[in-house]
């Protein structure tokens, strides 16, 4: 009888500390999916300006400060745990390229690191047609960075 | 000496008419090349003949497709390795229809069914441009493809396929402001030729298609997104300026970047074009004539 109780127990705790993994799993894709879109956010409020849709050029270094601190404060560890594949869930798109190269995804987050401090650089200097070049060559590295870690759009 | 004082008037006047119709001369040569310079980066031409930034126009591009690799040629002035003993008339041959100085037909890499529909004006000033940058000794190896398309002579069969099921495609032969932008996206920068489905034999069956295509191969990264005015599949719900910004700098209206070989169309090819033609494109795009 005890063993029983002793393996069902175990059974049990080990579904639920499967299911809470899993959910953790989700938490963290919504959590980083939210990240990404709020550099995107960013990124559409330089935008903006550059493209004389609205004239609030003083929000231009803020916005590109708040990138560089997102950033800089990704930990990409954290941010993707092994169990957050797209294999392993549908809700990212987030290739298992990842984690199986994962040192050229840290390169390619570290040049985009690199690019937003330039960035930060021309929007103190105030000159729009030096920050639409930065905000460029930022997205060139994003954008490779995409092409090789992210699953395409149907 | 009132007569000579006029004589000498005369004479200044008769200078300056000459000096002004020199610089009239230069200057409008000047421009025909910056506008050689600007056709030969929106169409590609640096982007597909440039392996190394150091050597333009060098050749040695290799371009990976599911029947192998193409390696684009010299087309720096080079009268060894390049086209510096080609005529303008086998430029413009080679260009429009896709043959060589030798007769040889050209493989469907090289865009010429759309360039079929360019000025010839256009054509010589991007001639003279390469014409006047470095001349660069490069010879360029064979393409490596597969069996059976490695014989080139097959090629004649391919264009009677491909001129019996493409639709036509015939531009207006005079290029005004009104049509402009459709005479970019369709002649020159040849949108079409990534941004369209293809058949059998990498046929495209419209040029006015611009659907977007699906990769040809999962490791080839060669498919396209939906670029027509549909709002939801397209790009319908971008505004001009939208569509303006990102040729000039690879930026998506909600603040994602184009993908590495768009990134790469756009750095060496649109955002060269003048801001009134990249206006003129926008506004052709989010037209009733992009379906």
């Amino acid at each position: 009888m005890i063993k029983i109780i002793f393996i069902t127990t175990f059974l049990l705790s080990l579904i639920i500390s499967n299911s809470a993994f899993a959910q953790n799993a989700e938490d963290i894709i919504k959590y980083r999916i939210n990240i990404m879109k709020s550099l995107g956010n960013h990124i559409s409020i330089i935008a903006a300006n550059l493209k004389g849709k609205v004239s609030i050029n003083e929000d231009i270094l803020p916005h590109s400060q708040s990138m560089l601190l997102t950033l800089s404060s990704i930990n990409i560890e954290k941010l993707f745990p092994i169990n957050t594949k797209a294999s392993d869930s549908s809700k990212t798109k987030a290739l298992d390229s990842v984690w199986v190269d994962k040192e050229l995804f840290q390169k390619s987050m570290s040049q985009s690191l690199e690019k937003t401090k330039d960035l930060v650089k021309a929007a103190e200097s105030g000159d729009n047609q030096n920050i639409a070049k930065s905000l460029g060559a930022l997205g060139k590295t994003c954008g490779a960075c995409h092409d090789k870690f992210r699953k395409k759009k149907n | 000496m009132a007569l000579a004082t006029t004589s000498l008037e005369k004479r200044k006047i008769k200078y300056l008419y000459i000096i002004s119709f020199i610089f009239l001369i230069s200057t409008e040569k000047s421009l025909s090349n910056e506008n050689g310079k600007i056709l030969s980066y929106a169409a590609g031409c640096y982007g597909c003949h440039t392996s190394d930034p150091k050597k333009p126009f060098g050749g040695g591009y290799k371009i990976q497709t599911k029947y192998g690799t193409f390696i684009t040629p010299n087309i720096t002035k080079d009268i060894t390795s390049g086209i510096g003993r080609w005529s303008k008339t086998e430029f413009i041959k080679a260009i429009k229809h896709g043959i060589s100085p030798s007769k040889k037909p050209y493989y469907p890499a090289f865009p010429y069914s759309w360039y079929s529909n360019m000025q010839d004006s256009d054509i010589l000033d991007i001639f003279e441009y390469l014409n006047s940058v470095p001349s660069i000794l490069n010879k360029i190896p064979s393409h490596d493809l597969k069996f059976p398309y490695r014989i080139r002579e097959a090629l004649w069969l391919w264009r009677i396929i491909n001129k019996n099921i493409q639709k036509n495609s015939k531009l207006d032969s005079e290029v005004t402001n009104k049509n402009r932008g459709e005479y970019i996206i369709k002649a020159v920068a040849h949108c079409s030729a990534c941004h369209s489905p293809r058949i059998w034999l990498s046929i495209i069956k419209d040029h006015e298609n611009l659907n977007g295509k699906i990769e040809t191969h999962k490791l080839l990264n060669d498919g396209a997104p939906n670029i027509s005015k549909d709002k939801i599949k397209g790009i319908g719900s971008w505004s001009e300026s939208d569509i303006v910004f990102f040729l000039q700098s690879g930026i998506k209206p909600n603040g994602d970047f184009a993908g590495q070989e768009m990134s790469k169309i756009i750095e060496n090819g649109t955002s060269y074009l003048i801001k009134e033609d990249l206006e003129k494109i926008s506004a052709y795009l989010l037209s009733n004539k992009n379906k």
